[in-house]
């Protein structure tokens, strides 16, 4: 039956968690689709381009554009909707920021049922290839959300499928997996022969059979004189991870400073992949896997959602949460973070909503145990970073890697002191991005502003250099009228 | 044994061409090497925000960090505020002092926006413009590079008509208002 090569992964994460996976509170429930009554889709905070008419009242299309992104990414309307109203609100990213929220009544439950766009053949050429991901919304549904068009470029040999999903509770890749492997085969056969990658690794953890065996039921014949292999990992984590992956399945590191792309290797989510078979038949990225799950839900579930999906209205089809304080988060219970009530709907990288009883962290100073340094996966030492943080000393924090922390939380995970070592970190990220940012404008706005200088000075010098040769003019004038005159006098 | 009177000249003789030599040397050196302005300015330069706003009293970041070298007070700076106070104070090794609020208080990043309907085309806050971030021609609309604009406000006050606000720097929707892709397959 087993036509490609499976191997187990020899390389062993260092650090890392071997938790209690959670999983199978929705890994086996059935996959409802669901059409909320309203959409409320967030609107770029960087510079973008509207598409579509917003006046109110307006109605738009399911799967006509909404909007360009500064990328130039193209976001697809997901259902027929009456524009309701443009309110300010926050993002859902973990550092939330301004930004417009689109307000939408669903007119028509269903996502497009014609092509959007006009279907491509089945050899796309490269550059009708990322063309189409452009227009058709593709970004990456691992939760990075980086436009999937634009790593496609430079000199690529290997394709990494990333099917590790590694964080306890998550089960939404390993449902597209399993619901969607021949439109995955489907990408990897167009993205191998656009590409002419000579490789495509498969890699999954030893937890998901189920996604394994479709995957392998399903091969297409087209790829089978290809090098196509699948590598499974042992289950822990962060091994899914970009950086991690690639070295547990092909033995290389790749820089922080660096991206995958830059060494030839393509690293896609299976959901991407998916959208990315759906975009070649002519539909753009309008719904999206997710999973709502955690123990304060009260029927965990998977879902196939709208982009633009209340937050509240994924848990209530989950059948809400129980009685109680809880908190709900954007992500899995690590790498996830706490969203408020009023955040706008679901984005294209939304895999999972999870929510758990509130408990107040109770935090008592480091005791140097040394657990945090032990569980880092990419071997930093959480206890020296955080000290340095808590005394506001960034740079000494930089110069001890912190650049190079995931956010992964495995420090937060094993310490007992319980101190928030993650969030720490994300904000002295956070702070270090606002200063390199505040050094650049100020680096262009001294340049601009000697340049002008310089123009300003030479301005001034051409018109006196214009000055004085008219006045040398206008005297080597008078001295001629005087000369002539006395010669008239004699 | 005395040294001969020859000797003596060629000793003499030999340490003046290695003395002329090495002056030579340095003066190559150092009029090849030479750094422009004071270092110490450029070093104060890079401590203030280039916002080239004049609130200290000066025409812009630079002309203050050579006042700054010339012993003025280091707590002028509104835009930079606290943490330029203490970086410069650092750099100085002097005691670092509360801002100056006769200069102005701190504002959070601002960023001028033109109402491109009533802009008559007058061109005066171009001129005004410390950082060239305002983009247009006599009679016809101006328009700002947000992105290249410090907010300094000094092209407020010459405008005519007074079609320029600041508004915060971190205020969404910037966008821009005439879309010009071509339309998609859809419609």
């Amino acid at each position: 039956m087993t036509k490609y090569a499976t191997t187990l992964s020899t390389r062993r994460l260092p650090g890392g968690l071997s938790a209690p996976d959670g999983k199978g509170l929705t890994a086996q429930v059935p996959l409802r689709p669901l059409t909320p009554e309203t959409l409320r889709i967030a609107l770029p905070t960087e510079r973008y381009m509207p598409l579509a008419a917003w006046s109110i009242g307006s109605i738009i299309k399911a799967g006509a554009p909404l909007f360009m992104t500064a990328q130039g990414v193209i976001q697809a309307c997901p259902r027929t909707v009456q524009v309701t109203q443009l309110v300010d609100g926050m993002t859902l990213s973990s550092i939330p920021e301004r930004c417009q929220i689109l307000q939408l009544t669903v007119l028509e439950p269903s996502p497009p049922t014609q092509p959007c766009l006009a279907p491509l053949s089945s050899r796309p050429d490269p550059a009708d290839l990322q063309k189409r991901a452009a227009e058709a919304g593709l970004v990456g549904l691992g939760g990075a959300g980086f436009p999937a068009h634009q790593k496609w470029s430079g000199e690529l040999h290997t394709l990494v499928v990333n099917g590790a999903e590694c964080e306890p509770f998550l089960t939404a890749d390993e449902r597209v997996m399993r619901e969607r492997a021949p439109a995955i085969w489907h990408a990897i056969d167009v993205l191998m022969r656009a590409y002419s990658l000579t490789k495509c690794v498969i890699v999954l953890e030893d937890n998901t059979p189920d996604a394994l065996a479709a995957l392998q039921t399903t091969h297409p014949e087209a790829l089978q004189d290809r090098d196509v292999s699948f590598t499974i990992l042992e289950s822990r984590y962060p091994s899914g991870a970009e950086r991690q992956l690639i070295w547990l399945a092909l033995g290389l590191e790749i820089p922080t400073t660096a991206r995958p792309v830059e060494y030839g290797i393509l690293v896609h989510n299976p959901g991407t992949l998916a959208a990315l078979a759906d975009a070649i038949d002519g539909y753009p990225l309008t719904d999206r896997i997710v999973t709502v799950t955690g123990p304060s839900i009260i029927s965990p579930g998977v879902f196939r959602a709208p982009i633009g999906t209340p937050i509240n209205a994924l848990i209530a089809a989950a059948g809400g949460l129980q009685p109680g304080d809880h908190q709900v988060r954007h992500g899995g219970p690590y790498m996830g973070w706490e969203i408020p009530e009023e955040a706008p709907g679901m984005h294209a990288m939304t895999h999972c909503l999870y929510a758990a009883p509130a408990i107040a962290r109770t935090t008592s100073p480091c005791i140097r145990c040394g657990l945090c340094a032990e569980a880092c996966p990419v071997q930093l030492q959480p206890q020296q970073l955080f000290a340095a943080l808590s005394h506001g000393q960034l740079d000494h924090a930089m110069h001890e890697g912190l650049a190079h922390c995931l956010r992964c939380g495995a420090c937060d995970q094993v310490c007992p002191s319980a101190l928030p070592l993650t969030d720490q970190f994300q904000t002295g990220l956070t702070r270090q991005r606002a200063l390199s940012d505040e050094a650049k404008r100020a680096d262009r706005a001294r340049e601009r502003f000697n340049a002008r200088a310089r123009r300003l000075e030479r301005q001034a010098a051409e018109a006196e250099t214009r000055r004085h040769t008219r006045r040398q003019q206008s005297e080597s004038a008078l001295e001629r009228i005087r000369a002539a005159r006395a010669k008239e006098s004699i | 044994m005395m040294p001969s009177a020859l000797d003596v000249l060629t000793t003499i003789l030999a340490f003046t061409g290695l003395l002329a030599v090495g002056g030579l040397l340095l003066q190559t050196l150092s009029r090849r090497f030479q750094v422009d302005g004071s270092p110490l300015v450029a070093k104060i330069d890079a401590c203030l925000p280039q916002t080239q706003c004049g609130q200290c009293g000066h025409p812009g970041c630079r002309p203050y960090a050579e006042a700054i070298a010339a012993g003025e007070a280091i707590n002028k700076c509104p835009p930079g505020g606290a943490e330029t106070i203490a970086a410069l104070a650092e750099l100085l090794g002097v005691e670092a002092m509360p801002l100056d609020e006769t200069h102005g208080t701190t504002a959070e990043p601002m960023v001028a926006v033109i109402d491109e309907d009533v802009c008559i085309g007058c061109t005066k806050c171009i001129a005004a413009c410390p950082v060239d971030a305002i983009l247009g021609a006599s009679k016809r609309m101006h328009t700002v590079i947000a992105d290249e604009c410090t907010g300094c406000d000094l092209c407020l006050a010459p405008c005519p008509v007074d079609c320029i606000t600041l508004i915060p720097r971190s205020r969404p929707a910037n966008r821009i208002s005439t879309p010009s892709v071509g339309r998609l397959a859809h419609d």
